[in-house]
């Protein structure tokens, strides 16, 4: 997909919820197109893609049809659906994915299969515990995934760095980082509806 | 047969299944109450963990993910309740979420009072509590040497994760 099929799938999926269609939080994403674009160009069919609660453009790059991705958010799973088909699991929890994504990683080494697993979280997540664990066990113990911190400098609405009064990021080679500014708000689409 | 030689044969059983791994701390290593019932696991299925408990429960929901069925090991309710994250908002929900059926067989154990008691923070007992909070994970308690098979037999054979709770007292 393209950056502008991108941001017209977020645009009809926030004129979805505005048209109260969806009776669920959505989290829309927008502007780290490009990054994601170029990323994804490295993930392989028999890949894993972990995602957070903000997903859909995962979802769309991962190559699950447009039709599908919708059906889901207008079922109301737009922070957590998962598809063993396209091996892609998102979770609505902080941090969630993270032990989930190293396990599958594991798996996949003991199993001697090709493929590797790919996390994006975000930069409030990478200052969690459970992240240096993952990464520290990933790092220790060879396995196929790589970290990729979706650096918008926002937790929900917090600033990631003056929470923590420094700016926080476990060294490793798994671990990579891209910075964008967010385009919508922390969920939803910025126009209150009244269900 | 005693409650201890039961779970050795139980723990035998399961990983005479080639899905199963066994995951926790002090499964390689030795050094807690539950060790020596893994004497008829062979060491390429186990997995020794750091002390990271919520980690290890992730993690063998993605082992699970990927078609193994892991036996996540926690010595005592007190160690478990770290992991609930995973355990109650991951492992517990995936079924409700999508089409993953993540099967992992969770085995803890309630803290014996006599002859020693261990105290308030190895003691305790969740049962009851997380009865109420799990919605597809089965819960079953091993109460007396004759339940230990049958119910790892039952857990094995679950499509769903089963949390199978142990009574360290019933060890003597």
């Amino acid at each position: 997909m393209t950056a502008e099929e991108l941001r017209a799938f977020e645009r009809d999926i926030a004129a979805d919820f505005e048209a109260k269609k969806i009776h669920a939080p959505v989290h829309l994403s927008g502007g780290n197109e490009d990054q994601l674009i170029e990323l994804f160009k490295e993930v392989a069919p028999e890949d894993w893609v972990f995602a957070t609660y903000r997903n859909h453009y995962h979802a769309l790059l991962r190559g699950i049809p447009a039709e599908t991705v919708k059906a889901e958010i207008l079922a109301g799973k737009s922070m957590f659906w998962s598809s063993p088909t396209h091996r892609f699991v998102t979770s609505a929890i902080v941090g969630g994915i993270l032990p989930i994504a190293a396990g599958v990683a594991a798996g996949i080494k003991r199993r001697g299969e090709p493929g590797q697993v790919w996390v994006f979280l975000g930069d409030m997540a990478a200052t969690t515990g459970i992240f240096h664990e993952a990464v520290h066990y990933a790092d220790g113990h060879d396995l196929p995934m790589r970290f990729i911190v979706e650096d918008n400098g926002l937790s929900t609405d917090s600033p990631t760095r003056a929470c923590w009064g420094k700016d926080i990021l476990v060294p490793s080679p798994r671990v990579w980082r891209y910075t964008y500014k967010r385009v919508w708000p922390h969920v939803n689409s910025g126009v209150w509806v009244n269900f | 047969m005693t409650y201890k030689e039961a779970l050795t044969l139980a723990m035998t059983m399961l990983a005479e299944d080639p899905r199963t791994l066994f995951v926790g701390q002090t499964v390689v290593y030795g050094g807690q109450t539950m060790f020596p019932t893994l004497r008829g696991v062979p060491m390429e299925k186990r997995i020794e963990m750091p002390v990271a408990e919520d980690f290890q429960m992730g993690f063998c929901t993605g082992l699970a993910l990927k078609g193994f069925i892991p036996v996540s090991i926690y010595p005592r309710w007190d160690f478990l309740i770290l992991a609930a994250n995973q355990l109650v908002n991951h492992l517990d929900k995936l079924p409700l979420m999508g089409d993953f059926r993540p099967r992992v067989i969770i085995r803890t154990g309630v803290g014996p009072r006599h002859p020693l008691d261990a105290g308030p923070q190895h003691t305790q007992d969740h049962t009851a509590a997380f009865r109420r909070m799990l919605h597809t994970v089965e819960v079953l308690e091993l109460r007396s040497a004759d339940e230990v098979l049958p119910s790892y037999a039952l857990a094995l054979a679950c499509p769903r994760s089963v949390l199978v709770v142990e009574h360290l007292e019933l060890y003597r």
